[in-house]
């Protein structure tokens, strides 16, 4: 065939009862060896695709293949191709780290010394080869999410989703997660990654599919997707925690040289063809309504960017 | 307000959880339902309609005189003979558990016995009762039976016998004078009663005889009891739920004692508690008729009932270390104490060393005083099973206090 | 088929790593067959020995020791319902009313006396309202006084008449001495027995309440066991292990195999245990058909692990499922005649019941154990608990799903 290892053709689900699509009509191709992130907000879709892509879902409408076998009509083989890592660690706590691993392989076919070794070689690479005999009961929430993400490349996937991986987890463990899905890519892995940190799917991917209410809104490398918002610049504001971030982004969205702008928690974030030349007159306009700005950011153009300018809304953090 | 507040979202979640809901409500009235059902109003078994197969292979009087006991008026309530042609017929009626017993009754049991002339043979008729194990109390009561009728024949046996053996020996009466009265000799012997056995029934457990007792008015509130310890099991277990939240520590965090936590907690259990017993007691008098006693006694020892099972369930969450142990050890005690306290039977019918073990139980006390209402007894007997109880809210709550204190101490400090 | 063994063996190693389990598994059902079977079997066993003989004790207390109380003694002896057991009037009221027997019967003084004088004598029996015994006991206690009573009624109308026709020259104390003797020995050579029998050849050595309790306290303990599967479901798919074991290249139908299997193994093991306990501890025989036993506890436990199922796919955590199996395991157990034997139900409770596979469960063990039965008399049984099973499996199979 290609060189695509997932073909998704008009993949729709709807649940039952609602009158939304949760993903609608998705139409996409992950190259194998790439990784591609799903980025978009929490509701977006992203991992009702990720259960459809894993089999465990069954599509309203469309198909997906994976490595050519169909998701629905030939889901046992599609599903040996794959590794999954959940969003929420799902392991046994009454058992070892080793002893996860282990099951986890047999559960892909696996045993016998093949298996043994895969889950020393594993563990190493995960760091927990000192603690491997530990149950987990007694692990870190970034061990256990490490772990997590170890059983998912257990039967040597040609390919592994990681949904969220990094949700909720403390800065060292999620380097060393995000550290070993570029790892596990050079050695020619493909990742289909969901996340909603505008900053791992930059750091990581070769390619972006961006995601609102069940679509696809923007696919591509990270540079051509911020080509798409030109030359334009982020220019975010820290407001003290007493002030309404919304009213700031309603009056700020009336200026001239502002193109978007959108509120995030205690933040104001905007789009402007040039941010040191828009900033003075945010400024000043701010403080006109009364408002103080703690602190200022200038970002190159970004993600965050081009998500702002396609849905007028900001990617929560 | 900081302890009502506390109690409040206590009662809330707990409330709030169906499962909880359907051992707290639904289970105990249902089996209260079925157990009524199982054993009538009474209580007291009452066995009726038992079926017996009966065998007669004996052509004579004695065969069908046997029949005719179990086929009188007098045992048409109790038995349900039925006549079968062959012994392994049936044999196979009580295999098959469709017969308590089969009776079988040999062919030369009529002949075997003559009244008048010496006692020739050394022949034996063997009156079989087959019974049935699975049905013990049935199968013995026609055991019983057809070893009266035996003993009925034995006596005109060993009369007719032993008179015709000494007359004749003695030769006071010629033998033709003595086979036409000897019938009427036998007759007066068998009928000469000597010893009069004067049976009574006594009640065991109370004064008041057993007919007094309302099966009903007990086993409504024994159901209640039962499912209250595994709802206040639950209970306890919370605590743990909490600490594995961490919603325990933002409330030690919080400017609130650790004590008034507790107390907090063991009020909102006891409420829901004490909640759970009263609306079963009213749809057990709306929906069924089934009334619990006087309600000035009733609602002393729900409220009892109440603190010293919540008692148990906190001190079991303060000793368990997880969630899953102390749901284990909430099970466990709750089974323990419904069994060894006599949750399903009148505790008066528990052999003795096991109703004082089982005043450990809350379960004890209560149904103890449950069943003197239920015999007619009033507020002054239940006295004493209403302060044992608060006495066990007191030991147990302060055990669970100071483990508690150990437990959380570092968090307050 | 391999993913299948792993799975049941990964859920057997979970169940074992919590120490608690084992209390449930083991050390609650032995110590409840053993209680319960001494408060149904009754607690007052006088001799070492006693054991062995299931005749219900009947205390008598003898204040005349007298020749002819002595005779009456002998006489309960050979009941074959009960067993006298001497002892004094104030230790047979505590004995009576700490429930250790159903009955006692006093011999008062001057009994034998007022019997050698012609005179009608009194026997005092006392019966326990509400025991399950109290009516075959006292039956029995009539029952060997009318033999008695027959023997010196024969003696004495001989006596008279002997005595009336100057046959004799011995004086009436000692003629009637001789003629008791007399009766007593036609007594004893009646051609006339009534001999109790029952299905297996090993009835009498059953401890009875032991048997009875064995099979039910087995029913109830193994069912909280197997129903387990259903804490095993909820917690899988709240842990989300099951959404990672579905996404993995196993169909549902092995998932749930392997859930099932691996309750099946504790469930059987346990049953193994509890039945070696009652057989080489207890003195429970479980009949000779071990093919029967063995048909009946695997179709059991399908059906139960198959309703563990359905509890698991119906509740939405972990300790909701608990809580549940515990309620229904005893519910359930209880209702369908663990707890208590059926005869004393209505008929209409009876089949009421027939609706819970608890009854046809203890309605197969008690026709294995107690009436000696073997493939062929538990096929129905066997046949409508795998029909549970199959309902049971279909639904929850359906329902079945990672979240």
């Amino acid at each position: 065939m290609n060189d695509s290892i997932i073909d998704i053709q008009s993949l729709t689900k709807r649940y039952p009862g609602s009158a939304m699509l949760a993903v609608d009509h998705l139409t996409l191709s992950i190259k194998r060896g790439e990784i591609f992130s799903l980025l978009g907000p929490n509701g977006a879709g992203k991992t009702t695709t990720i259960s459809m892509l894993s089999c465990l879902l069954t599509p309203t409408e469309g198909d997906a293949l994976i490595s050519g076998h169909s998701v629905t009509n030939d889901s046992l083989a599609a599903r040996r191709i794959i590794g999954i890592v959940p969003q929420e660690v799902a392991l046994y706590d009454d058992l070892s780290a080793r002893e996860n691993l282990l099951f986890w392989g047999r559960m892909y076919g696996m045993q016998g010394k093949p298996l043994s070794t895969k889950a020393d070689e594993i563990l190493e690479r995960i760091g927990l080869t000192d603690r491997a005999k530990d149950r987990l009961s007694t692990f870190s929430g970034g061990m256990k999410r490490r772990l997590n993400v170890g059983v998912g490349l257990i039967h040597s996937p040609e390919i592994v989703y990681m949904d969220e991986p990094t949700v909720g987890i403390d800065p060292q463990s999620r380097r060393s997660i995000l550290d070993m899905v570029k790892d596990l890519n050079q050695q020619g892995m493909t990742v289909l990654y969901t996340t909603h940190y505008m900053e791992e799917a930059q750091e990581l991917s070769d390619r972006v599919g961006i995601m609102d209410h069940g679509k696809i809104i923007a696919l591509g490398t990270q540079a051509e997707l911020t080509e798409m918002v030109g030359e334009r610049e982020v220019l975010r504001l820290y407001l003290s925690e007493i002030q309404s971030a919304e009213n700031l982004a309603t009056l700020l969205q009336e200026l001239d040289v502002v193109f978007d702008a959108s509120a995030v928690d205690h933040q104001v974030i905007i789009s402007t063809a040039d941010a040191s030349e828009a900033l003075p007159a945010v400024m000043s306009a701010a403080a006109v309504n009364g408002f103080t700005i703690r602190s200022v950011d200038i970002q190159e153009p970004n993600l965050e960017a081009v998500f702002l300018h396609l849905t007028g809304r900001a990617l929560r953090d | 307000m900081k302890i009502l507040n506390v109690a409040w979202k206590e009662i809330l979640t707990t409330y709030r959880d169906r499962a909880a809901l359907i051992t707290m409500l639904v289970a105990p009235f249902a089996l209260t339902l079925v157990m009524l059902f199982a054993f009538g109003n009474s209580g007291t078994v009452v066995l009726e309609n038992i079926p017996v197969a009966i065998v007669n292979q004996d052509g004579g009087e004695l065969g069908q005189a046997l029949v005719d006991v179990f086929e009188s008026d007098e045992l048409a309530d109790l038995l349900e003979p039925s006549l079968v042609g062959t012994a392994t017929e049936a044999k196979a009626l009580v295999d098959e558990d469709k017969a308590a017993a089969a009776v079988i009754i040999p062919a030369e049991l009529t002949s075997i016995i003559t009244t008048g002339g010496p006692p020739a043979t050394d022949a034996l008729a063997t009156i079989e009762v087959y019974q049935n194990p699975g049905r013990t109390l049935s199968a013995q009561i026609i055991a019983g039976i057809t070893d009266q009728f035996a003993g009925n024949i034995v006596a005109g046996y060993t009369s007719g016998h032993l008179l015709w053996e000494t007359l004749t020996a003695s030769g006071s009466i010629p033998t033709d004078e003595l086979q036409i009265q000897i019938e009427s000799l036998v007759n007066a012997s068998i009928s000469n009663t000597i010893i009069t056995v004067n049976a009574t029934e006594q009640n065991i457990s109370q004064a008041q005889s057993s007919s007094d007792f309302n099966w009903a008015q007990y086993m409504g509130p024994s159901m209640a009891i039962l499912f209250l310890m595994f709802s206040v099991a639950r209970g306890g277990r919370i605590l743990l739920v909490e600490q594995d939240q961490g919603t325990l520590s933002r409330m030690l965090a919080s400017p609130t004692r650790p004590s008034h936590i507790l107390i907090g907690k063991v009020l909102g259990i006891v409420s829901a508690s004490i909640l759970q017993m009263l609306i079963l007691m009213v749809a057990m008098r709306l929906l069924m008729n089934v009334s619990w006693g006087p309600f000035g006694p009733v609602l002393a020892i729900i409220v009892a009932v109440s603190l010293a099972a919540t008692a148990w369930g906190i001190l079991i969450g303060t000793r368990a270390r997880t969630v899953a142990q102390a749901g284990n050890l909430g099970t466990a005690i709750s089974l323990i104490f419904a069994a060894a306290s006599g949750n399903f039977y009148p505790r008066s019918t528990l052999p003795e060393f096991l109703q004082k073990a089982s005043l450990i139980s809350p379960n004890a006390w209560a149904l103890d005083a449950f069943e003197s209402l239920a015999q007619g007894g009033g507020m002054q007997d239940v006295l004493i099973p209403v302060i044992g109880l608060l006495v066990m809210t007191l030991i147990l709550g302060s055990i669970a206090v100071l483990s508690f204190r150990r437990r959380y101490a570092s968090a307050q400090a | 088929m391999r993913k299948i063994l792993a799975l049941a063996w990964n859920n057997i190693r979970l169940e074992l790593s919590d120490r608690s389990s084992l209390v449930f598994l083991l050390i609650l059902p032995l110590a409840f067959t053993y209680i319960i079977g001494i408060a149904m079997g009754g607690a007052y066993e006088p001799e070492s020995n006693a054991s062995t003989d299931t005749r219900h004790p009947v205390i008598v207390v003898d204040q005349d020791a007298s020749a002819l109380s002595a005779q009456l003694i002998a006489v309960i002896e050979t009941s074959q319902i009960i067993r006298p057991v001497e002892q004094n009037l104030s230790d047979a009221i505590d004995i009576f009313k700490g429930q250790g027997v159903s009955a006692y019967v006093v011999i008062p003084a001057g009994f034998g006396a007022s019997i050698t004088t012609g005179q009608p004598t009194l026997l005092d029996l006392v019966t326990a309202a509400g025991d399950n015994y109290a009516l075959t006991t006292g039956q029995a206690v009539q029952a060997a006084v009318a033999e008695l009573n027959a023997i010196l009624s024969a003696a004495k109308t001989t006596t008279d008449i002997l005595v009336s026709l100057n046959a004799s020259s011995l004086p009436y104390d000692q003629l009637l001495q001789e003629n008791l003797q007399a009766a007593s020995a036609v007594a004893a050579e009646a051609p006339v027995t009534v001999l109790h029998t029952g299905p297996s050849a090993t009835t009498s050595e059953i401890a009875v309440g032991f048997a009875q309790t064995s099979p039910g306290q087995l029913v109830t303990w193994v069912l909280i066991t197997l129903l387990g599967s259903s804490v095993v479901i909820a917690s899988e798919r709240t842990k989300g292990t099951l959404y990672r074991l579905m996404a993995a290249p196993l169909s549902k139908g092995q998932i749930l195999a392997g859930i099932i299997l691996g309750r099946l193994a504790l469930g059987l093991v346990q049953i193994i245990i509890l039945i070696g306990f009652g057989s080489l501890v207890l003195g429970v025989d479980w009949g000779s058909s071990y093919s029967a036993l063995a048909l009946l506890s695997l179709s059991f436990a399908l059906a139960a692990v198959a309703l563990g199922l359905l509890i698991g796919v119906l509740s939405k955590t972990a300790a909701q499922a608990r809580e549940l199996t515990t309620a229904i395991s005893m519910i359930t157990a209880a209702l369908g005649g663990a707890w208590w034997p059926m005869e004393i139900t209505p008929q209409l409770y009876q089949t009421a019941v027939k609706i819970l596979p608890t009854t046809w469960a203890m309605q197969g063990f008690t026709d294995v154990i107690l009436r000696g039965q073997d493939v062929s008399g538990i096929l129905i049984e066997t046949l409508v608990l795998l029909g549970f099973a199959v309902a049971f499996f279909a639904f929850s199979a359906k329902k079945f799903d990672y979240e």
